[in-house]
C-alpha cells in the first residue's frame, strides 16, 4: 500500500455566534494517496473554506488530526509545523490579494525557499524562481513585474508556481478560479490537470462550481451547514445523487443535463435547522424522524447523510 | 419604434475606448441575453443606458427608448425615464440597499417619486410589488441585514418592479448568489417578463442566460460581435470568439479532462486596431483580419456576426462547397 500523502481524522471547528455556538466543521475525514484528488462542495456557509483553512492550520480546529509526511501536523510545535509547512501548498480565491503588491513576482515566488533552505544564494533562487514561473506559462519578463502590471489569469499562475516551489505533493486549492474569467478560468484549469500528472500531486480542491469537480478530482465531499452530508467517487455521485442536497445542487448548475428539474419551492430559500437534520426546511423528502434526529455524517462505509436517501423507496 | 435600441454606441474614458461599437436592441416583452467577459464592455452598456457613465467618459452613438433620446438627455428627462420606464438590478443586493431602513421603507421612497397618490395608493404598489417576487407582506417591515441574500435581490427586484418599468436591466443578477438560489431567481425572472416587460440580461455566463433568454449578444473588446437566436447560437455559433467561448465553459457531465483555451489575452481598451478586434487570439485569423475590421453579415435570418472568416452553418457550408 502506497502510504498516504495527507491523512485527515475528524477535524472539527465551531465559532461563537449570536445564538450560541456555530457549529462550522462537523468531523471531516478523509486520506488523500500519491496523484489523486479530492473536491469539497457546498454553498457559502456550508463550511468548506473553514476545513481548508483547518487542514492547512491557518485556523486552528478544535478537535481532530492532520497526518502530514507521517507527522502530526496539529500537535506539532511552532518549529517542527513550520517545518512540515512546506509539504503542502495553498492557492486562495484571489491572486491579487495573495501577493505582495511591492514585491516582483520571482521574489515573491521563491520566498518559499529562501525560509526552508537559507543557504541558496540570490542567483540560485532566480533560476528556480525563473524554471518554475516558466513551465506555468510566465517568462523572465514577466517575472521582473509588479502583481498590478499582470492579469489575473497570469497572477494565479505566479500564486500555482509559489505554492510548488518547494516540491510538495498536496496542494489546497480554495476557489482557485471563481474570480477569473471563462476563457482564462479553462487555461489555469488545463494548467493545474498538468501539474498534477507531471508532479504526481493531490490537490483538497474546494469550489462552489461543481462543472470544475470532474475536471479536477477522483472524489468529491459535498457539505451542508458544516456536515459531510454525501461523500464518494465523482463519477458515481453526479450520476446517481443519492442525498437531496446533492440532487438540488446537480439540477441548479445552469446548463447541466438535470436543468429542468429545478427545486419546486421558493420557500424555504435559507436558514439551517436547530436540531435534527440541517437540510430538512429545504428538503422534498423530509419526514417526522428527519426533525427530532440529525443523521450520522457520511463516511466511507456510510457515503450518505440521510434516512430516506434518493434511490430507496420513502417508508 | 418602442422598446430599447443602442446603434453604434461609442465610449471613450480618457485615452481608452472601453465600448468601441455596440448595437443592440430590446422589444416590448422581449427577454435579451448580453453576454461577455470582464473589461468586454457589457456593464458599461448597462450604465450608459441609465446615463451613469462617469463624468469624464465621452459617448457616441444613439440610444433610444421608445421614442425618447436617451444620449445627451437632459437631468428632467432622465428622472421621469430613471426607475420609472427603465429600471435596473445589480450584482450585489448587500450594497444595492440602504442599511438604515427596512425594504418598504425604501420601495415606498421608489414608487413615491414616481407616483403623486396618497400613501395608501403607494402601499399598495409595494404590496404587491412584494408579491410579484414572492416575498410575504412581513418582509417590507425587515432591514437588510435580517435577510439572506437570496432574499434580498427579491426585494431588488420587486424595487425595480414597483413603478411597472418598460425595461428591466439586470448586471448579473445572480453572480453573488448561491447556485441553488440562482436558480429559483432566474425561475423567477423567467416568471416576470412576458407581461410586456422587456428583460436585458447581462452576464459572464452563457448557460445561465440561455435558460431565459431567446436572443443573445456577444461583446468582444466593446463590440457586439456576433447576435442570434439564443438556440442557433448556442448549437452553432458563427463567430470563432463564441464558438470558443462556449466550449471553453466547464459543463455537467461531460466529464472531458481538458478543455479548450482561448490563447492569449483581451486587447487593451487603450490600443485601436486597424482590423479585427480578435485577430491576435484567432485560428482562424489570415491578413486581412489584420488588416481590415471585418464587415457585419447576416448569415441566418435575425443573426449577425462581425467576421471576415465565420464559421458557416453546416448547411450553408456545403453549398458553397458544390458551389
Amino acid at each position: 500500500m502506497v502510504e498516504a500523502v495527507v491523512s485527515v481524522q475528524g477535524l472539527r471547528k465551531s465559532y461563537a455566534g449570536k445564538h450560541g455556538r456555530v457549529q462550522a466543521l462537523q468531523g471531516l475525514d478523509f486520506t488523500l494517496r500519491p496523484g489523486k484528488s479530492l473536491a469539497i462542495v457546498g454553498e457559502s456557509g456550508s463550511g468548506k473554506t473553514t476545513a481548508a483553512m483547518c487542514v492547512a492550520k491557518l485556523v486552528m480546529p478544535d478537535a481532530g488530526a492532520v497526518h502530514l509526511a507521517g507527522s502530526d501536523f496539529l500537535q506539532a510545535d511552532a518549529r517542527s509545523s513550520a517545518r512540515l509547512r512546506r509539504h503542502f501548498g495553498v492557492v486562495l480565491q484571489n491572486p491579487l490579494t495573495s501577493l505582495d503588491p511591492r514585491v516582483r513576482i520571482w521574489r515573491s515566488v521563491c520566498e518559499p525557499l529562501q525560509v526552508h533552505e537559507p543557504g541558496l544564494t540570490k542567483a540560485q533562487l532566480r533560476e528556480r524562481a525563473l524554471a518554475l514561473l516558466a513551465r506555468v506559462g510566465l517568462d523572465a519578463n514577466q517575472a521582473e513585474r509588479l502583481p498590478h502590471q499582470l492579469s489575473g489569469g497570469q497572477l494565479q499562475r505566479a500564486v500555482i508556481a509559489r505554492a510548488l516551489i518547494l516540491r510538495p505533493q498536496f496542494v489546497i486549492l480554495d476557489e482557485p478560479t471563481s474570480a477569473l474569467d471563462v476563457s482564462v478560468q479553462a487555461q489555469v484549469l488545463n494548467l493545474l490537470c498538468d501539474l498534477r500528472d507531471e508532479f504526481q500531486l493531490s490537490y483538497l480542491f474546494i469550489t462552489h462550481n461543481l462543472a470544475l469537480v470532474e475536471i479536477i478530482a477522483h472524489e468529491v465531499l459535498v457539505m451542508y451547514a458544516g456536515a459531510v452530508v454525501e461523500r464518494g467517487p465523482v463519477h458515481r455521485v453526479f450520476a446517481q445523487p443519492r442525498h437531496p442536497y446533492t440532487a438540488e445542487l446537480l439540477a441548479a448548475v445552469p446548463g447541466g443535463p438535470l436543468s429542468v428539474s429545478e427545486p419546486a419551492t421558493a420557500a424555504a430559500e435559507s436558514g439551517f435547522a436547530a436540531t435534527g437534520c440541517a437540510y430538512r426546511p429545504r428538503c422534498p423528502r423530509a419526514q417526522a424522524l428527519c426533525a427530532d434526529v440529525q443523521p450520522a455524517p457520511a463516511s466511507e462505509a456510510a457515503p450518505v447523510s440521510c434516512f430516506f436517501p434518493l434511490g430507496e423507496s420513502p417508508r | 419604434m418602442s422598446g430599447l435600441t443602442i446603434a453604434g454606441l461609442q465610449v471613450a474614458i480618457g485615452l481608452a475606448q472601453p465600448l468601441r461599437d455596440c448595437s443592440l436592441s430590446v422589444a416590448p416583452g422581449e427577454v435579451v441575453g448580453l453576454v461577455g467577459e470582464s473589461g468586454s464592455g457589457k456593464s458599461l452598456t448597462a450604465l450608459a443606458c441609465l446615463g451613469l457613465l462617469p463624468a469624464q467618459a465621452r459617448a457616441r452613438g444613439q440610444i433610444q427608448l421608445g421614442d425618447t433620446a436617451l444620449l445627451g438627455a437632459t437631468e428632467s428627462v432622465w428622472r421621469g425615464v430613471r426607475g420609472r420606464r427603465l429600471a435596473m438590478i445589480f450584482q450585489n443586493p448587500m450594497s444595492a440597499l440602504n442599511p438604515f431602513f427596512s425594504i418598504g421603507r425604501q420601495l415606498l421612497e421608489v414608487v413615491g417619486a414616481h407616483f403623486a397618490e396618497p400613501r395608501a395608493a403607494l402601499q399598495l404598489r409595494v404590496r404587491k410589488a412584494l408579491e410579484r417576487v414572492q416575498l410575504d407582506a412581513g418582509f417590507a417591515d425587515k432591514y437588510p441585514h435580517q435577510m439572506s441574500g437570496g432574499q434580498l435581490q427579491r426585494a431588488m427586484i420587486a424595487m425595480a418592479l414597483a413603478c411597472e418599468p418598460e425595461l428591466l436591466i439586470a448586471d448579473e443578477p445572480t453572480t453573488a448568489l448561491d447556485v441553488t438560489v440562482q436558480a429559483r431567481i432566474m425561475r423567477l425572472l423567467r416568471e416576470l417578463t412576458g407581461q410586456g416587460m422587456g428583460l436585458l440580461l447581462i452576464s459572464h455566463d452563457l448557460a445561465l442566460v440561455a435558460q431565459v433568454a431567446a436572443r443573445v449578444y456577444v461583446m468582444y473588446a466593446g463590440r457586439t460581435v456576433e447576435t442570434g437566436p439564443m438556440r442557433e447560437l448556442m448549437g452553432s455559433a458563427s463567430h470563432p470568439y463564441t464558438a470558443n467561448l462556449l466550449k471553453a465553459q466547464p459543463r455537467l457531465g461531460q466529464f472531458q479532462r481538458r478543455l479548450p483555451v482561448i490563447e492569449g489575452q483581451v486587447l487593451p481598451a487603450t490600443s485601436s486596431p486597424g482590423g479585427c478586434v480578435f485577430q491576435s487570439r484567432c485560428w482562424r485569423a489570415t491578413e486581412l483580419c489584420r488588416l481590415q475590421p471585418p464587415p457585419a453579415l447576416s448569415l441566418r435570418p435575425l443573426s449577425r456576426v462581425e467576421c471576415h472568416h465565420p464559421i458557416l452553418p453546416t448547411l450553408l457550408a456545403k453549398e458553397l462547397e458544390h458551389g
